[in-house]
């Protein structure tokens, strides 16, 4: 798949598998395009697909809005969810409760203990949240979607040891619940955390230049990832 | 010179502030009648604002065209030692209402306030509640206009003694197909020591509607005063600026909430005068408009008591290019011991939380929906939960109708 935003290119020919119930980790450095690859599969509309297809359970979902993919079961986690002061937390997770009535995942009632959200539902959605408050709200958020597959844009970044914990056990959780899972980060410590780690593939320049399996990346980590950006090259 | 000679002067004075409206138009004198009939014409107009059956047979003072029912609630209020009465008939038979009439709005403010004397036939209510009396659920009263072109000049007073509480729920409408019309309400409230009035307003008018309301509030030491106003209609043109006076220890939020459409010419506010020392308020309004709907939205606060805080925060929400918003706030201190402040923002909803809750799965009428029922959502405690409530679901249904 070729990817471009403002007629500028930023995927060049991705190729990636993801099989049912799998967890996948991207890395890379910044401005890699990890987060632009996640948001190309959830749907978001600013980018332009120059070539190549989504298939998703043998379907070509290329072209469907984010609402229709979302009905699929595909979900993102943002890495930084914007900031909503007009409405509550609690008005969106009422919002979506009732939307998803249908699924009956009932992630909630599991995810809402492990990720202690609770006190923030009163709050401006993700108004004055720390970096922690706004990674397990989001989470929390898109396990209200009863997801099939989660894309998880950095859910690691800025946040606490604590908090990493939560975030890791959640995500172990959804993994149980028969989720699959594109996971994106820049740091090796969520991966430790993972019951699973299926494949491991790194991004440089807007293209994937290795894939693994997990083993990879200590390799990765002790080079950094400009050594194995290099190395890729030549 | 007595009321009516001075308000004779004005009949021509137009106001400084909306367009000009030419109320001559519209006068066709007629009597004011005591009138079962109301109540059907009523329940069809109700449903607009809300207002079922429920409401409107619980209505203390309900009030179609120029015929009036006040029968409704009428021995359990009496039972409070509280007088619901049309103002004409509370003039007749107290005297001491006279200490109230035109005290807080002068006669010759402007045409429609000399209209309201000149025309008015003694339309509006007349509330009175006893000293120490808190009245446990909320006074409903209703002003419909059922017939095409006329005005409909009413006097409303409130009076709440000392240490008293009333809350009341006013709703005013037109029925369907009311193809132009001139509605002006005097209302003149007085809140004695540490008394509270809420006063919540929820209209509906029509394109060719007019309407001037004109409102005088007095609070006195210790009191309160709650004002929320909801407009969800559009409108030939609306024009308010009531004034509230504030003294010692007093308080007022006052809460505008406008939805509007069409062409409509919104032009509304609040102004409050902090006399008394360490008096507040807060005055909030939310804008939300769309085709070619122009708002003006004007708060004013004169800061003189000492140690007296003000804070006016005004959102505007565009749903269309073609709307027009403008916010005037101004704060005027006359005391170096005196914290006034304002915020404002009127922009568009954002394309980013659009997308947003659109990767939650909202369809883009959904996720606007989410966004602007949240936006004109405002919190007042001092309000009962049933009128809330009330609030809340209309506010929904609204929301809904704007947007879809």
């Amino acid at each position: 798949m070729n990817v471009s935003i403002n007629g500028r290119k930023i995927l060049h020919n991705i190729n990636l598998h993801v099989y049912e119930n799998e967890l996948h980790v991207i890395i890379g450095p910044n401005g890699a395009g990890k987060s632009t690859l996640l948001a190309v599969i959830a749907g978001i509309p600013k980018y332009v697909i120059e070539s190549g297809k989504i298939i998703y359970n043998g379907e070509d979902i290329t072209n469907e809005l984010i609402t229709k993919r979302v009905e699929k079961g595909i979900v993102l986690a943002y890495q930084i969810p914007p900031t909503i002061k007009t409405i509550t937390a609690k008005d969106l997770v009422s919002t979506l409760l009732t939307k998803f009535k249908q699924r009956e995942c009932k992630y909630s009632d599991f995810t809402s203990k492990l990720l202690e959200i609770e006190y923030l539902l009163d709050r401006p959605l993700f108004y004055g949240f720390s970096g922690g408050e706004r990674k397990r709200f989001e989470l929390y958020i898109t396990s209200l979607m009863c997801p099939k597959l989660l894309l998880l844009d950095e859910p690691d970044s800025g946040v606490d040891i604590d908090s990493l914990d939560k975030i890791a056990k959640t995500i172990n959780y959804l993994l149980d619940q028969g989720t699959t899972i594109i996971l994106v980060t820049h740091r090796g410590d969520i991966i430790n955390k993972l019951k699973k780690v299926d494949k491991v593939h790194v991004m440089c320049n807007g293209k994937i230049v290795l894939s693994n399996g997990v083993d990879i990346i200590h390799e990765i980590f002790s080079k950094g990832f400009e050594e194995v950006c290099k190395l890729s090259k030549s | 010179m007595n009321i009516r000679e001075i308000a004779e002067k004005a009949l021509n004075k137009p106001s400084p502030y909306g367009p000009d409206v030419e109320i001559e138009n519209f006068i066709k004198p007629d009597k004011l009648v005591e009138s079962d009939e109301v109540y059907d014409q009523a329940l069809k107009i109700g449903s607009r604002i809300g207002f079922s059956g429920v409401e409107i047979s619980k209505a203390s003072y309900l009030q179609v065209d120029e015929k009036v029912l006040t029968k409704h609630l009428k021995q359990t209020l009496e039972k409070y030692g509280v007088i619901v009465l049309p103002i004409g008939e509370a003039l007749k038979k107290f005297d001491w209402v006279r200490n109230y009439y035109w005290k807080l709005i002068p006669v010759d403010l402007d045409k429609y306030t000399a209209a309201v004397e000149l025309y008015g036939l003694g339309q509006g209510y007349f509330i009175y509640v006893p000293k120490g009396v808190k009245v446990p659920f909320p006074v409903y009263t209703c002003l419909f206009i059922y017939t095409s072109g006329k005005a409909q000049l009413l006097h409303n007073i409130i009076v709440v003694d000392d240490y008293a509480e009333l809350h009341v729920v006013t709703g005013c409408a037109v029925a369907h197909g009311i193809a132009n019309a001139l509605h002006v309400g005097i209302s003149e409230f007085y809140i004695g020591k540490n008394a509270k009035l809420t006063f919540t307003m929820l209209h509906a008018w029509a394109p060719g509607v007019h309407v001037r309301p004109r409102t005088g509030v007095y609070v006195s030491e210790g009191g309160t005063f709650i004002q929320y106003y909801v407009l969800y209609s559009d409108v030939a043109s609306i024009q308010m600026f009531p004034k509230v006076i504030l003294d010692k220890s007093a308080y007022c939020n006052s809460v505008t909430t406008v939805i509007g459409w069409g062409n409509s010419i919104y032009d509304i506010g609040s102004e409050v005068e902090l006399i008394g020392n360490k008096s507040s308020t807060i005055i909030m309004s939310r804008l939300v408009g769309k085709d070619n709907v122009k708002i003006i939205s004007r708060a004013r606060i004169i800061g003189k008591g000492i140690g007296s805080k003000g804070h006016i925060e005004c959102l505007g929400l565009p749903l269309t290019k073609t709307v027009s918003i403008t916010t005037i706030p101004e704060l005027k201190i006359e005391c170096d011991d005196v914290e006034l402040t304002h915020e404002a923002a009127i922009g568009k909803i954002s394309e980013d939380e659009l997308i947003y809750l659109m990767s939650r799965g909202l369809s883009e009428d959904e996720a606007k929906m989410l966004i602007v029922k949240g936006f004109v959502k405002v919190t007042v405690p001092e309000l009962p939960n049933q009128i809330k409530y009330a609030i809340d679901q209309i506010l929904k249904l609204i929301t809904e109708k704007a947007i879809g």
